[in-house]
């Protein structure tokens, strides 16, 4: 039977009635009110039969809290329908239709996040306070990505009676095949919703709702215009929800940033976009990290020559798999975050007493030890291969750690870092890759009630392509059996331990931890003598610029200079390492012999980019313009995604009266990254200069809500204070002891640097 | 056109039922509870009672008058575990995963499904039953289904 027009409605139907009755009973209400929050508007009556989806609109209409404006149904969420008005949910084909002929996508996608991104009680906890505080309208923000469908249909309202079966399915199948359009990349929720549809007909129209199998069948291309589009494949497609910040609509405060995992991708050297990186490599999507092609195992009509794109999407993420009891996925996890092929861990060297001297990189340089010698042991951690921060996106939540040990040959712990308590609970002094946004009394903002924070007071990372430094400090007791042994590894969990305690209370049970990367290396208590390298280690190049660049990152430029000189010593035609001795001595406004590096790189590499974007800034300093202009423009030509160029070329337009030229590039920027605040500064500028008055203001009004609250750093203080052991880890040259202080040896760096107190 | 009546019926006699309704159930909305289509569903009446500690719903389809009552209590001292006194089980116990902190699954009596468990201090208890002249296997494990179902709506909304 072929599957005409006129025989969807019955199914349309069917799926309306399903969904809709109840509402009817609701409409035909005497129209008491209801002791909730902030009530909504009392249902009218309606007895129509609906059949059509603006029947379903006017409906749900009557008695949807429409806080934020009727032209802005879903907000505070970027989401949008195609159409407008709202959507039926059983409109949207459920997943076990399609497992028919998709028995791999959804058997992963059962198991994966997305599946489980409403009904995850991590999840819950945290968006029931905001339904109970603020009102279930606030939600809308979180369930724009985390359950589409409670949002598109209008669900998310005071005494809504639409069925809620789908929260079970959290982000369905046809939730991302249906998206027709991205909106700008400022995340949200940024989609364009169409009608859900698994088959076009002959002309193109989307037919909604679900088609028989058989159809299918026969006009497998006509599936495949209705439920994929080529943007699928692109990190834009993922932005839309792996972007967020907190608008003025949720929080009633102004814009804070939440977290920005694409912006993250797009600065890193997978997008190709960013002349700036550190290193270089090989153009990867999300997908292509995320999604990887696997030998399919299920029968999946949708795999192309025996592989699958993987709907695992595996990441981080052990606790729901754990939670779900899902041992395929956390198997799966387990293995991606083991693999070590993500993180570097390098012991990079020691220092002696007070001897100013590193001595490494370890292995490749002698060295002797004695007992009762204080050490500060160099720990180098390289974001290496991960497209975007470790850890990305809510690392208020997540915890990633650095455990460094020291033990003697009798197995006698010297110095331990990084330990669990007793009761679970991570070592407050750890060094820990996590964030603590506060609120407006400069409060830990726990339970992750977002629309409550004001300010972030810590937030340690490492960024896509970078590497930060950790010290420890320790004594080789008089009495130590040699070798000692030194391990460091940077572990994970997902969630801290205070966090599982909010959403079960304490009587849970220990959630996995992932080791990401770990190395140790034994050293001799006398003679240590350089030892061929581990097949593990990166080049020793690498590691003086993996450790020069930690040394950048935490305002160390004369250490830096002198590391990144150690790799131009091991590679003379290195040109990017004259440019990291460069841009470092800008930094430190040394724009003299910042200059002569310069020149060296790009005498080594004429069209080098990145060389020739710190030339330029070094040609502004010395007001060259037409050499300024000249550079960045070839920097934007070579590279015109980058943000920093765009921004650059601009400023160097303005400052020549150039408003047009200005303009071009801000407004560029501004399509790269939506809410980039010198592009908001500067166009509300040149908009101004040309007459432009509304678009100035408009311009004006989106720095002033995006940029950081003036008391954010007050707020900070007042966490720091109250928090030691989290203000001595802002300090980005601290070190981690247990010593306390000791006639023979200082405790402070010969800088002043602070250094952790520890135990007696 | 039937369908047309039997969803302006439904829509005659809920609303009838619900302007007896103390409250709206915080837990679960009858539209999730029935979930089922109009033309089936009649005699929807709902009662909440003591704030939503209670929420119970009838109604009547063709293979039986469904009866559903959710209750919610604050477990105190040491009396977090889900054995009493709510307990109705006529069957063995099966635990759930991924339900709160922790839930089972029983039969109740002849024609019913119970579900008890835990959301921190909070225990829930979801009674499915069934008053019908042609119980089957199939109407157990949809009662199950059901229960499980609630449950889950009724924890996560606890969380």
């Amino acid at each position: 039977m072929r599957w005409s027009r006129s025989l969807r409605y019955p199914v349309v139907v069917r799926m309306a009635v399903a969904w809709l009755a109840p509402i009817l009973v609701a409409s035909a209400s005497c129209g008491q009110s209801v002791a909730s929050k902030d009530a909504g508007q009392t249902p009218p009556a309606d007895t129509q039969t609906l059949q059509t989806s603006q029947e379903y609109t006017s409906a749900i209409s009557k008695g949807y809290n429409f806080r934020f404006g009727a032209d802005h149904p879903f907000a505070p969420s970027n989401a949008q329908l195609q159409d407008g008005g709202f959507i039926q949910p059983g409109a949207f084909p459920n997943a076990e239709y399609c497992a028919h002929c998709h028995q791999e996508a959804y058997h992963q996608w059962r198991q994966a996040l997305h599946s489980n991104a409403f009904r995850a009680p991590f999840y819950r906890a945290s968006v029931n306070i905001l339904i109970r505080t603020k009102g279930i309208e606030y939600s809308r923000h979180c369930d724009s990505c985390h359950n589409p469908i409670g949002v598109l249909s209008g669900a998310l309202t005071q005494n809504s009676q639409v069925n809620r079966k789908f929260d079970d399915n959290g982000v369905t199948c046809m939730v991302c095949h249906s998206i027709q359009g991205l909106k700008s990349t400022s995340g949200n929720g940024g989609y364009i919703m169409g009608v859900p549809s698994v088959m076009v007909d002959e002309n193109g129209n989307r037919i909604p709702g679900e088609v028989p199998y058989e159809e299918i069948m026969t006009h497998t291309d006509r599936h495949v215009r209705a439920v994929m589009q080529s943007f699928y494949r692109t990190p834009q497609f993922c932005a839309a929800c792996h972007k967020a910040n907190l608008p003025q609509q949720l929080n009633d405060f102004k814009f804070i940033s939440a977290f920005a995992t694409y912006d993250e991708w797009q600065n890193s050297k997978f997008s190709r976009q960013n002349p700036l990186t550190f290193y270089t490599g090989d153009f990867k999507t999300c997908q292509n990290c995320h999604m990887k092609r696997a030998p399919v195992v299920l029968q999946d009509y949708g795999a192309k020559n025996g592989t699958f794109a993987s709907h695992s999407w595996v990441a981080g993420n052990t606790g729901v798999p754990f939670y779900y009891g899902f041992d395929e996925q956390l198997k799966k996890t387990m293995a991606f975050l083991e693999s070590g092929e993500y993180l570097n861990v390098d012991i990079f060297g020691l220092k002696k007493g007070n001897d100013g001297k590193v001595i490494g990189p370890l292995g490749s340089t002698p060295f002797h030890i004695e007992p009762g010698n204080v050490l500060d042991a160099y720990v180098v951690i390289q974001n290496k291969n991960i497209g975007h921060s470790l850890i990305p996106e809510v690392r208020d939540l997540y915890e990633a750690w650095v455990e460094f040990n020291v033990t003697d040959a009798s197995g006698r712990e010297i110095y331990h870092s990084g330990y669990l308590n007793p009761d679970g609970s991570l070592d407050e002094r750890a060094h820990s890759f996590t964030s603590r946004p506060v609120d407006s009394d400069g409060k830990f903002v726990d339970n992750h009630k977002v629309w409550t924070i004001h300010a972030s007071a810590y937030d340690n990372t490492i960024q896509s392509g970078r590497s930060v430094l950790i010290r420890y400090r320790f004594r080789i007791p008089e009495d130590a059996k040699g070798p000692i042994t030194l391990a460091a590894k940077v572990n994970y969990r997902h969630f801290r331990k205070s966090y599982l305690d909010n959403v079960f209370g304490e009587d849970h049970p220990r959630y996995p931890i992932a080791v990401l990367a770990s190395r140790s290396r034994t050293l001799n208590i006398g003679d240590n003598s350089p030892a061929p390298p581990d097949p593990q280690d990166n080049p020793d190049w690498m590691r003086w610029n993996n450790l020069g660049i930690a040394y950048l990152d935490a305002f160390q430029y004369a250490e830096a200079v002198d590391a990144f000189g150690e790799v131009v010593k091991l590679r003379p035609d290195y040109a990017d390492g004259y440019t990291n001795i460069a841009l470092t001595e800008i930094q430190w406004e040394k724009y003299g012999s910042a200059r002569m590096s310069i020149e060296k790189a790009l005498t080594l590499n004429p069209d080098n980019a990145r060389a020739l974007y710190y030339a330029a800034l070094l040609e502004r300093r010395a007001s060259n313009i037409s050499a300024e202009l000249a550079d960045l423009q070839e920097v934007v030509q070579q590279y015109p995604q980058s943000r920093d160029a765009r921004r650059e070329l601009g400023i160097a337009y303005y400052r020549q009266g150039d408003y047009e030229h200005a303009t071009e590039q801000f407004e560029a920027l501004q399509a790269i990254d939506p809410d980039d605040l010198a592009a908001h500064y500067n166009l509300s500028i040149l908009y101004h200069r040309m007459g432009k008055t509304k678009e100035a203001e408009e311009q004006q009004a989106l720095f002033v809500t995006e940029k950081i609250n003036s008391d954010a750093r007050t707020l900070a203080q007042h966490y720091l204070v109250d928090h030691p052991a989290v203000s001595m880890e802002s300090v980005p040259w601290h070190i981690h002891s247990d010593l306390t202080a000791d006639p023979g040896h200082s405790l402070q760096e010969p800088s002043g640097a602070m250094i952790g107190a520890g135990q007696p | 056109m039937m369908t047309k009546v039997c969803i302006l019926a439904l829509g005659i006699l809920a609303s009838t039922a619900l302007c007896e309704a103390e409250d709206v159930c915080p837990w679960i909305n009858a539209a999730t509870v029935i979930d089922a289509p109009g033309s089936s569903v009649r005699s929807v009446q709902s009662i909440v009672a003591g704030g939503g500690d209670t929420c119970v719903f009838h109604y009547q389809k063709a293979d039986g008058f469904y009866s559903v009552e959710i209750a919610i209590r604050t477990a105190t001292g040491s009396n977090r575990d889900m054995a009493a006194p709510e307990t109705r089980c006529t069957s063995d116990k099966i635990t759930l995963t991924g339900i709160g902190n922790g839930a089972v699954l029983c039969g109740i009596g002849a024609h019913g499904e119970q579900v008890i468990g835990r959301v921190r201090d909070k225990i829930f208890t979801i009674n499915v039953d069934v008053k019908t002249e042609h119980h089957s296997t199939e109407m157990t494990k949809s009662l199950s289904d059901r229960a499980i179902m609630m449950a889950a709506q009724v924890a996560g909304n606890l969380f």
